[in-house]
């Protein structure tokens, strides 16, 4: 019997890992908290202007 | 779900879920690793239509009438369904799953959120992904096996399997590589 290491085709794996995602934990296809994207916060919020709420009627 | 099963699933990583997912439908098929994820789903259908008839499944799976007389015969004489005729219709049969088979499913069943749809599609992805025209839960268990471990050796990923005959589980595996679905 070989020694050698196997692993899943790239594709195999990440189809696994969308139905865990999605089917398992609930997560949206695509997104995860625990994911490595790691945005500058500053630069984004840079590019935001604040708007002052809408008074809610009664 | 009792606490146990919650913190039991709580500890476990995803790659063993899929593990257990496909040990625990193994054993709602009457401990046959060589049945094929169709069947799967359509114990599943049966479990979540209680009371459909043969036909409504076909419908609901798009499976072939030949195919699914096979299948609903299998689940039957395995004892994973009863059949019960129709008070309304004589000739209609309805389905219900069973004992061992419909507490192995419920076990399968806990990891899904959305239950028998969460179980339903991850089986279809499963059948995708293998690209095998009639894919077993052997297959579904050796490639949730190397998903969990990333990179494993041929003994460790067999080592998981069901201690059926090593010349099936050398075979399906071997498949697995002619497929692409293992780089070695």
């Amino acid at each position: 019997m070989s020694s050698s290491l196997a692993r899943l085709a790239p594709d195999v794996f990440a189809g696994i890992k969308q139905a865990l995602e999605v089917n398992v934990n609930g997560r949206t296809p695509g997104f995860s908290l625990t994911s490595s994207f790691n945005p500058n916060l500053d630069s984004i919020a840079d590019g935001l202007t604040y708007n002052e709420p809408a008074t809610q009627e009664m | 779900m009792d606490l146990r099963q919650l913190s039991k699933k709580a500890m476990t990583t995803e790659g063993q879920k899929a593990c257990l997912i496909i040990d625990h439908l193994v054993e709602a098929l009457g401990g046959e690793p060589a049945s094929s994820l169709r069947r799967a789903m359509v114990l599943a259908d049966i479990d979540q239509h209680p009371g459909t008839t043969q036909t409504e499944t076909m419908q609901r799976l798009g499976i072939h009438k030949s195919a699914m007389n096979r299948e609903i015969e299998w689940l039957f004489n395995y004892g994973c369904i009863i059949r019960q005729n129709s008070d309304d219709d004589g000739r209609q049969i309805k389905l219900e799953t069973c004992g061992y088979s419909k507490r192995a499913l419920e076990a399968a069943l806990d990891y899904f959120p959305k239950r028998h749809e969460g179980l339903q599609n991850f089986l279809k992805q499963y059948i995708k992904v293998l690209k095998q025209e009639r894919p077993t839960l052997r297959d579904a268990r050796i490639i949730s096996t190397l998903y969990d471990k990333g990179r494993a050796s041929k003994s460790q990923v067999l080592d998981g399997l069901y201690g059926g005959p090593a010349s099936t589980d050398n075979r399906a595996y071997n498949k697995l590589v002619d497929d692409g679905v293992i780089e070695e």
